[in-house]
């Protein structure tokens, strides 16, 4: 897990690479570094900590002495998988002579035995990484006598597992580049060239770009590039123009991506349905004609952490509308082995379309031969490779690490998907009405909640408390499971969320005056969960319910009410839980929690 | 000026314009379905503006979410105004973001890429320490009267007693850093600073430049006004591609049906009607010269004349919305006589049947019955049941 970059510029390299590792840091922040060639070989650069540290110390260089710089450069961000934090471990790392320099993103699996080879023939190595082993396999090839290029070729010929890598050999003003599993993208610019883990890294420079298949292997110098399979045939891939800007990625103001990327929900929610409801009650998603899931019996739906939250609020649709659908952790699939046939869909939900877990889900369900469907938000992603089909959520790049308005557009693209397949397996036509007009009024009602919600108070009233709890039934149990990940993952504070139904039979322990309890109402089944509400209060636990019902029995117990306004039950969950992402939000930006980049996590895990 | 850059003022709420202004600012306000700050960045970035710092207050999320969305190749910087102290005191929010010399413009007034050019050019060619555009208004009173001697500003009186002068401040300007001094050493009136004031207070002349693209859209019948005006030219309905309008309804030259819109059968959109985004519009009403706002639902048989829809209101069938000569009230100021008919502000609901005589206005999330015939203005969040 870690973002890597690649830079071939007449203007030297330095200005791009930094630019473009902290335009990256979403994927890892522990540590980075970098390597440029020039007249008098390799040099590199690592720091532990933001890239900012790094920046800092090659201004540092920059003015004390010679110009860090050169025209041919790699750099990387950390995420640490394989050893600790420190300088050694940071990447690129380098062979025995310092002449090959290799960033890498992803884990080598068989990096032990090829590190025992390479020891027994006397390399040594200076960190605890995986990715050390690349640099002295291209070592190897090189006084075995083989090019440079074919010493690049041999090495990664040997690594199984998963990666991203780039490396720079010898005298040579080259940049080779190869991909397995993890991703890489090429952008062709003028008298300039760009490799990195993400469009974002250099699109500022460039907008035409080739995204890499596995396999591939691509060397690029000064006067231009050449793309090969990994038996060295030319490939020709397409190239594409990517039609966002980098000023998308700034904060416009706000505090906080999240904050931004909250209020952004009401825009990115009408991008997702643009289109998509159509005249006669029923849906049109762009790829998928009446008719398209006739022969579905049975639906899986896997992803990882907030997108996992998003698949069991899409199987209780489904199984609620008579389509059996069942959600997995998505790194538990393979694990579980689910029965499958060629009638059932996998739906593999993923924001970026790169998590490990979720892409493995689906090669084995393909292997198994289930018919695979990707909804992700991430265009020419691995994800739509490797499905059979792609559902696009079109909610815009998202930067804050915990996920917000892609959750609600994954739930929102769902929404529309369990539509088009109840109508096609029960063969009625047109969906719902009721639904599809609550979620044609989804992105007003949204910008309702933004105006008129009280979550910054509610978060303050509670400040210090001992532990965070959420629950919910139904489509409400996702939302509380969802809040409880936002309060963790950029508070850091304890947060747990459950079905209501199951609040007695243990978590009720828990509970106490000083534990907030969160009631997640959906319009459904709220009887049995004011009931729950009821038993927690007995224990002396305060009560927030987000609900639309304010002013009868529900906002008369609560102690706190934030209120959503009245919609149809299964998008209610929805709206409840951009409450929730305010309440999380303005809990950690009291204890001034760095809410963009939290400790230990990434934007997108490459890794499993 | 190379390498122009500007400050949009845009922190204002537009007291006048309430209750539509409850959840968004007044330069959010859509004329002809586009945000009013919409043209005044499209004014300057036609003339080369690749720079500009926006101050917000009011509700200054809707203005970031919007403009970086709908402006991604723009340099924009957000400066917050956080008490409404004048637009002198919005402008030295600025101070430190903007170099030398620099042009600043008010965010809630229409204006075209001309007027900016005609303050840029009329600044160069005297060097001034400042240039001031100056345009002609009905109704002088509402704004800065200007007075000339020999094309240099002598006075800009905020407060007229009466209405000799007719030339007003347009709100476009070029300064150099010599404005924020000048601030400093202006008094404050009322506990305000006014921008205008600060222009006495400059070491160097200030020029002046007419210009004719200004509009103010300054009270709700303005901007039926101004919405007119944008749309006078126009010979054929522009309907976006993605709305749904049934083959029976009728879109007159110069109506405006925006993106996943539905209009429903018989439906009538008169010359100057604009529907914003994700409205719908069911069989057989009648909407003529209204601005229906982003994701309001008018039901079958609505009469609506000059009148404006907030977002997300609701209107049930047969509302009638009359419009007529009325005498209507506005932030404690009287206007007689003026052609209008009705304001449902943002979220609103009016219940079947309802009739809302001219000049009423129904505030934000505020709820009018089926039947009643409403004959004043309601409040916001109050409801009214007969």
């Amino acid at each position: 897990m870690c973002g890597i970059t690649a830079c071939v510029s007449h203007g030297g390299s330095i200005q791009p690479l930094l630019e473009g590792l902290q335009r990256l840091e979403y994927r890892g922040y522990d540590s980075a570094g970098i390597a440029v060639r020039n007249g008098s070989g390799i040099e590199t650069m690592k720091r532990v900590g933001e890239v900012e540290e790094l920046v800092d110390a090659v201004d540092h260089l920059s003015t004390e002495s010679a110009v860090f710089d050169g025209p041919v450069g790699i750099g990387h961000t950390r995420w640490a998988t394989h050893g600790g934090v420190t300088d050694a471990n940071a990447h690129p790392h380098v062979d025995c002579t310092g002449e090959i320099a290799v960033v890498h993103n992803g884990i080598i699996d068989n990096y032990d035995s090829l590190k025992r080879d390479l020891e027994d023939r006397g390399c040594r190595f200076a960190s605890e990484t995986d990715t050390e082993v690349i640099p002295h396999l291209i070592e190897a090839g090189l006084d075995e006598g083989l090019s440079p290029e074919a010493a690049f070729r041999a090495a990664a010929s040997k690594l199984s597992g998963s990666y991203a890598i780039a490396a720079i050999v010898g005298d040579r003003d080259t940049i080779y580049a190869t991909r397995s599993g993890s991703p890489l993208v090429f952008g062709l610019g003028q008298g300039q060239s760009f490799l990195a883990s993400d469009v974002p890294a250099f699109i500022q420079y460039s907008d035409r770009v080739i995204y890499l298949h596995d396999g591939d292997v691509l060397t690029v110098d000064l006067d231009g590039y050449r793309l090969t399979d990994s038996a060295g045939r030319p490939v020709d891939r397409e190239i594409e123009t990517v039609d966002w800007d980098p000023e998308t990625a700034t904060k416009a103001g706000y505090e906080h991506y999240m904050l931004k990327e909250i209020h952004e929900q009401p825009m990115s929610l009408r991008e997702t349905i643009r289109g998509r409801v159509g005249g006669d009650g029923g849906v049109d998603l762009e790829a998928f004609d009446p008719g398209t899931f006739a022969d579905v019996d049975g639906i899986h739906l896997v992803g990882m952490g907030t997108s996992y939250h998003a698949a069991m609020y899409a199987s209780t649709l489904f199984t609620t509308r008579d389509v059996p659908a069942f959600p997995y952790v998505a790194g538990e699939y393979g694990v579980i082995k689910p029965p499958v046939t060629e009638d059932t869909l996998v739906v593999a939900v993923t924001q970026s379309g790169e998590t490990a877990d979720t892409l493995d889900a689906v090669r084995r369900a393909r292997a198994a031969g289930a018919r695979t469907l990707a909804v992700t938000n991430v265009l020419g992603s691995t994800i739509t490779r490797e499905c059979d089909d792609a559902l696009f959520i079109r909610a815009g790049p998202e930067i804050g690490v915990a996920a917000t308005k892609t959750f609600s557009s994954q739930v929102t693209a769902l929404t529309l998907l369990c539509e088009r397949v109840v109508a096609d397996v029960t063969s009625r036509r047109g969906g719902d009405a009721s639904v599809l007009d609550a979620v044609s009024a989804l992105p007003g009602h949204v910008q309702e909640v933004l105006d008129t919600t009280n979550a910054e108070a509610v978060a303050g009233d509670f400040r210090g408390s001992r532990a965070w709890l959420f629950i919910g039934r139904g489509l409400g149990h996702p939302v509380a499971m969802e809040g409880a990940l936002k309060f963790k993952e950029i508070s850091y504070e304890h947060a747990e969320g459950f079905a209501a139904a199951d609040l007695k039979h243990g978590p009720l322990a828990l509970v106490d005056e000083d534990t907030p309890v969160f009631a997640v109402f959906t319009g459904r089944d709220d009887e049995a969960t004011l009931n729950n509400v009821k038993e927690v209060q007995a224990r002396g636990a305060p009560v927030v319910a987000v609900t639309d019902d304010v002013d009868g029995p529900i906002g008369e117990f609560a102690d706190y009410v934030l209120a959503i306004p009245d919609t149809h039950p299964d998008v209610a969950g929805i709206l409840a839980n951009v409450q929730l992402q305010l309440v999380a939000y303005y809990a950690a930006n009291l204890m001034d929690r760095p809410i963009d980049k939290p400790r230990n996590l990434a934007k997108c895990v490459t890794v499993e | 000026m190379s390498a122009p850059e500007a400050v949009v003022l845009a922190a204002g709420e537009g007291r006048r314009l309430r209750p539509l202004t409850a959840y968004q600012p007044k330069p959010m306000l859509p004329v002809a379905n586009r945000p009013v700050i919409d043209y005044v960045i499209d004014a300057l970035v036609e003339t080369g503006v690749e720079r500009v710092v926006v101050v917000v207050g009011h509700r200054r999320q809707r203005i970031q979410t919007h403009l970086t969305g709908r402006y991604p190749d723009l340099d924009l910087t957000f400066v917050s105004q956080d008490t409404r102290l004048g637009s002198g005191h919005a402008l030295q929010q600025a101070a430190g973001h903007v170099d030398d010399p620099f042009l600043v413009v008010n965010g809630d007034n229409v204006i075209d890429a001309d007027d900016v050019r005609a303050v840029r050019s009329r600044f160069d060619e005297l060097d001034a320490e400042a240039t001031v555009a100056v345009t002609r208004s009905e109704t002088p009173e509402e704004y800065g009267v200007v007075t000339l001697d020999r094309g240099l500003i002598a006075d800009i009186d905020e407060h007229p007693v009466d209405r000799e002068g007719y030339l007003v401040n347009a709100g476009v300007y070029v300064f150099r850093e010599s404005v924020f001094p000048a601030l400093e050493r202006t008094e404050r009136r009322n506990g305000e600073l006014h921008l205008t004031d600060a222009i006495g207070e400059l070491p160097g002349p200030v020029t002046s430049v007419f210009v004719d693209g200004w509009l103010d859209p300054s009270t709700p019948w303005g901007l039926l006004t101004v919405t007119a005006a944008v749309l006078a030219d126009r010979t054929e309905p522009r309907i976006d591609s993605s709305a749904r309008v049934h083959e029976s309804a009728v879109v007159a030259p110069g109506a405006v049906v925006g993106p996943d819109c539905v209009v429903g059968p018989g439906v009538v959109l008169g010359r100057g009607t604009c529907l914003q985004e994700n409205v719908h519009v069911g069989a057989n009403s009648v909407v003529e010269r209204t601005v229906v706002s982003t994701d309001a639902r008018i039901g079958a048989g609505v009469v609506l004349r000059d009148s404006i829809v907030g977002v997300g209101a609701q209107l049930a069938d047969a509302v009638v919305a009359a419009s007529g000569s009325t005498d209507v009230a506005l932030d404690g100021r009287l206007y007689p006589d003026v052609t209008f008919g009705t304001v449902v502000a943002d979220r609103a609901r009016v219940g079947a049947n309802a009739t809302l005589l001219a000049g009423c206005q129904v505030g934000a999330e505020a709820t009018v019955g089926p039947g009643v015939v409403l004959t004043h203005t309601v409040s916001d969040q109050v409801e009214v049941t007969c």
